[in-house]
């Protein structure tokens, strides 16, 4: 009935599980939080550039993971996803037993990397979106960001626009290197809460993935220097594109997508042999 | 297809352990085609930990099954030609049941839709019917699930309670059902409280009590 190494089967796995959301209340709540979330942040943006009566260039993306809490909810989202992995229920049982135990695993794992690519790229155009009638199409930054980027205050509203990602990146090179490490970022969360949920239960891998998160916010209580040090161990922080400098208080880029890589190729190396002997019970749905 | 008689599940000293309590004590069983084999047991009994097993779906800690001559977990993970319920049958809710088994049989791509359209008259439901899942009563749950299981025919039935919320009529139908299936030569494993399910229907049955299974009929 099925091969072990059926990679369509996998696809369909992952596609099914997708289209599963239309009727997911979760994922309604969580598209509506970013809908709303993100209107409340680019509220500031939109009054300054009715202000200035300038328009904003479509390239406001990178600066949501570029400091304060914002990026924190924002991976909340991403928690709430994927707190019931490993996604089994009474439903999946029948589709395990068609796909096969291996391929149903890595149609997750396939399902994790899609889903983490769709919710970055739905906030990219929702930052377009919600800067309506503001927003304006240039391969440039813009007067808006420039200016905000050396003076963030509008205002009693401060917002966080380093100057480093403005001088250092060109908005495209900004907006896809974003992209990209959130991506890998969100993955690598998904895959620790699905890994750690096999090993041990499933409220273990939210409460890891949670502390994570929480990582980026903890160096801003400390020294200068830690908080340096700290950006090496927090994967969070890695979207955030002003860390990328060279010398004192900066990380190297390789290093962020190399760490990310090296964790999502050890989590899938876990989750495959766990899988060998993981005995699938189906879960109460979250 | 004539199936002939011939041993098409083999458990092989199974033995299941969650932690300290043994679920599954030294089972040893050969089940052939062309049969029924019925399991009855209190709750708690290990019935459902050894119809799982069968599946793929639970790990042994000892021991191993062999499903028409490979070995779970050593040739394949999940026993291949099965169809099966196991607990209590899960469907999406938001749609209907032509649509739920079409998402299934997408899976293996062995059937189409006349296929699917068959099994679901086959239990008694209306294949046009555009219900959804998630407004069917239990009995129809149970129905689909059992439709589910034999639509891509495969050569073993592994059905854990599968009269489930069915009403006399119901019964009589799967029965019929069955025993249709059972003279096409295919293996039927199923677990049942009812008494005269097992009576009525069973070639041979087993009792579980407390992970040991014994021989009664």
């Amino acid at each position: 009935m099925h091969k072990n190494n059926d990679w369509r089967k996998s696809f369909r796995v992952c596609t099914q599980s997708i289209c599963k959301w239309r009727n997911d209340p979760r994922m309604w709540a969580v598209l509506i939080f970013l809908f709303v979330f993100a209107w409340t942040q680019l509220k500031t943006v939109r009054n300054f550039c009715m202000m200035q009566e300038l328009s904003i260039s479509n390239w406001y993306f990178p600066f949501f993971f570029s400091g304060g809490m914002v990026v924190v909810f924002f991976y909340l989202g991403i928690i709430l996803i994927f707190c019931n992995a490993p996604f089994v229920d009474n439903q999946q049982m029948y589709v395990i037993l068609r796909a096969g135990s291996k391929n149903w695993f890595r149609g997750k794992i396939l399902y994790i990397f899609i889903t983490c690519c769709i919710y970055f790229l739905l906030l990219y155009v929702i930052s377009i979106l919600e800067l309506i009638p503001y927003v304006g199409f240039s391969s440039q930054w813009e007067r808006i960001l420039e200016s905000l980027s050396v003076n963030g205050d509008v205002g009693i509203y401060i917002l966080t626009i380093p100057e480093e990602i403005i001088h250092n990146f060109s908005p495209v090179k900004a907006t896809l290197l974003c992209y990209l490490l959130n991506i890998l970022t969100a993955t690598f969360l998904g895959l620790l809460i699905f890994c750690v949920n096999l090993y041990k239960s499933q409220n273990f891998g939210v409460g890891i993935a949670l502390v994570i998160v929480l990582l980026s916010q903890v160096g801003k209580v400390l020294t200068v220097r830690a908080e340096w040090i700290l950006n090496y161990f927090s994967p969070v922080s890695w979207t955030n594109l002003s860390i990328y400098k060279k010398g004192f208080g900066g990380v190297p880029m390789a290093y962020a997508f190399t760490m990310l890589l090296t964790g999502i190729l050890v989590l899938i190396l876990l989750i495959m042999h766990r899988q060998k002997e993981y005995s699938i019970e189906a879960m109460e749905e979250i | 297809m004539e199936r002939n008689k011939k041993v098409t599940i083999r458990v092989n000293d199974a033995v299941k352990k969650y932690g300290d309590q043994t679920v599954l004590k030294h089972v040893t069983l050969e089940l052939e085609a062309g049969q029924i084999y019925g399991f009855v047991g209190q709750n708690g009994s290990g019935k459902t930990v050894l119809f799982k097993s069968i599946c793929g779906f639970t790990k042994l800690t000892e021991g191993n099954i062999e499903v028409l001559g490979k070995i779970i977990g050593r040739d394949i993970d999940m026993a291949e030609e099965v169809g099966a319920i196991i607990e209590n049958p899960g469907f999406l809710p938001n749609y209907s049941a032509f649509r739920n088994l079409k998402f299934l049989a997408s899976l293996t791509g062995r059937i189409g839709d006349n296929e699917i359209r068959d099994a679901i008259e086959k239990v008694g439901l209306d294949a046009d019917s555009r219900k959804k899942v998630g407004k069917f009563s239990m009995g129809m749950r149970q129905r689909l699930g059992i439709a589910q299981a034999i639509m891509e025919n495969p050569m073993i039935l592994i059905l854990d309670e599968p009269f489930n919320g069915l009403d006399k009529n119901g019964v009589e139908e799967i029965r019929k059902l069955l025993l249709e299936q059972k003279n096409a030569g295919k293996t039927i494993v199923l677990a049942s409280h009812n008494s005269a399910d097992i009576d009525i229907l069973c070639d041979e049955v087993y009792e579980m009590e407390q992970g040991v299974c014994t021989k009664i009929k």
